[in-house]
């Protein structure tokens, strides 16, 4: 575990580059060491899938800091702190998140199964069989990047993004999953839809999922789908 | 008891410091663009520097004032006037009820802010008033602010000195506060730069392009060689990361950024520097410098004893008027 400047509160402790359970586990480790320990300089804690950053109050840490040198000081007390054993979140059943694969909210989800000459119920299969890890949480506000995707329906982003996809659309990007939580524009190929809210500003924990969760899409039909909709809206 | 929004103008949010905590979750802080310019006008009527304020763009709304106030503007100059007379920016000031704040020119800056005493009764969202505009939340409604929304005062002001329009005998002196030249530190993929390329960042011009906006700055200038072709795992960004971008240009995270990202993190904008840069003028002629960290965080530190002071001096001179 290396630590990096990120700026002037920034530090992120970088692990052996790569996407894997292992890697995976060290950083929740850490994630889970520097929250449980709570310093009221820290502002923020963020895992990815191989390094942790986390950025501090300058002004909050030039107060108590034994050295003139913040950053330092901040990176050192840091360090020390990975080395205690973080009390982990004990290992619970995967999270089941229906998904409809209907054709009318999967705008990708033929050409995925003919590119790679499967049938779209094999694609379906392959897809809802495996249990995927939350790795990190990034670029929409409870966008869940999980992996591993089975390698027969791997595929990498679009070269042009779509400029609409539909919040809880479900996606492939290369070895990863991901749900949509807010209509955005996106590069994923979208084969679902999740009726379910994936981020509702109205909860005190806006977010359906966080890092460190195991996720099961669950086939559901149309029907289904539109029936449970009907509960959220 | 409030303001409200006479003439709409696209761009208007409530923003203060912004929101922490919940970054691991995706939801990125928003927040001012121009820090500095939130606490400068929060303190000349002595706020909270970090209660919430209104940043608006040019063409700016007309705001009108059912009650009285003390207001200040900071940031950009929009040549604002009030019923005809001039409003200087960075000066506190008097607004009697029914008066109008209307802005003419943009003369200098991008991002404009109005504070007024006591701040604005709204609801949190997760700590911060900051609009997030992505997740539809915080601010006013969780968007852009619309014609006749209206912004609550949380303190009835009371004047027995003033009934009418006054501008106030005190000022802030902000020109310690920006820089022409933008400061940065080295990100931590500043080696995928070639020689060339990391001499270019550091010396040669850029320009904001139009396109930019709170999410970020996209910047035209020389074609910066990416040393290394792999594709990057993604990790944390932050408010002021240079990201090199795959035609070789490079864009500046701003505000309303995303919490992780992919492109090659080459340098950080000072933190310093961050109020410099959100006021720039676009298309215009703009450099980098490159600093030590430990430089970087000496003037940041001199920065926020500078608004310290700033703050001490405007409660005294508040006292003796509110």
């Amino acid at each position: 575990m290396r630590p990096i400047a990120l700026g002037d509160n920034g530090i992120i402790f970088q692990f052996p580059t790569g996407i894997n359970e292992t890697t995976h586990l060290q950083v929740m480790q850490l994630f889970y060491a520097l929250a449980q320990v709570n310093y009221s300089w820290v502002i923020d804690i963020i895992p990815a899938y191989d390094s942790v950053t986390v950025f501090f109050d300058l002004r909050a840490v030039s107060k108590i800091a034994t050295s003139n040198q913040p950053h330092q000081w901040v990176q050192e007390t840091l360090s020390l702190t990975s080395l205690t054993l973080a009390h982990m979140p004990a290992s619970i059943a995967p999270i089941a998140i229906p998904a409809c694969y209907d054709s009318s909210l999967a705008p990708d989800l033929q050409n995925l199964a003919t590119l790679k000459n499967l049938s779209v119920e094999e694609v379906i299969n392959l897809h809802s069989s495996l249990v995927y890890k939350v790795y990190m949480i990034g670029f929409l506000p409870g966008f869940a990047y999980m992996g591993t995707v089975h390698e027969r329906i791997q595929m990498k982003r679009k070269d042009i993004p779509a400029t609409h996809v539909a919040a809880g659309s479900i996606g492939i990007a290369g070895e990863q999953t991901g749900i949509y939580p807010l209509d955005s524009p996106g590069g994923w190929q979208i084969i679902a839809r999740t009726p379910i809210s994936i981020f509702d500003i109205e909860k005190e924990s806006p977010c359906y999922l966080a890092p460190g969760n195991l996720v099961q899409f669950m086939p559901i039909s149309l029907t289904e789908f539109n029936k449970i909709k009907s509960r959220y809206t | 008891m409030s303001i409200v929004i006479q003439k709409y103008a696209p761009g208007a949010t409530i923003q203060d410091i912004g929101r922490y905590g919940y970054q691991h979750l995706g939801i990125n802080p928003s927040g001012a663009m121009d820090l500095v310019a939130l606490q400068v006008a929060n303190v000349l009527i002595a706020n909270k520097p970090n209660e919430a304020v209104i940043e608006f763009i040019f063409p700016a709304p007309i705001f009108y004032f059912t009650k009285a106030t003390f207001i200040a503007l900071s940031g950009a100059d929009f040549c604002a006037t009030s019923n005809g007379f001039e409003i200087p920016i960075n000066q506190a000031v008097f607004m009697p009820a029914g008066g109008t704040l209307q802005f003419n020119k943009k003369k200098k800056g991008n991002f404009c802010y109005l504070a007024a005493q006591g701040g604005f009764r709204l609801d949190d969202w997760l700590g911060s008033y900051s609009t997030n505009i992505k997740a539809r939340a915080g601010g006013l409604n969780g968007g852009f602010l619309q014609k006749n929304d209206q912004l609550f005062f949380k303190k009835n002001t009371q004047s027995v000195q003033h009934s009418e329009l006054s501008i106030l005998p005190w000022r802030a002196d902000i020109n310690s506060f920006y820089e022409d030249t933008i400061d940065f530190t080295e990100g931590p993929e500043y080696h995928y730069l070639s020689v060339d390329s990391k001499q270019a960042l550091a010396k040669a011009p850029f320009a904001i392009q139009s396109k930019s906006d709170r999410m970020g700055y996209h910047l035209s200038g020389p074609a910066l060689n990416n040393l290394y072709q792999t594709e990057l795992i993604s990790s944390a960004a932050t408010k002021g990361t240079i990201q090199l971008l795959p035609n070789e240009q490079v864009i500046v995270l701003m505000a309303d950024h995303q919490t992780t990202g992919g492109y090659p993190r080459i340098g950080t904008v000072s933190d310093a520097a961050q109020a410099s840069l959100a006021q720039y003028p676009f298309l215009r002629s703009i450099t980098f410098n490159k600093l030590s960290l430990q430089d970087s965080i000496a003037k940041l530190q001199k920065q926020e004893r500078n608004l310290c002071i700033l703050q001490q001096a405007c409660i005294l001179r508040a006292k003796e008027h509110f």
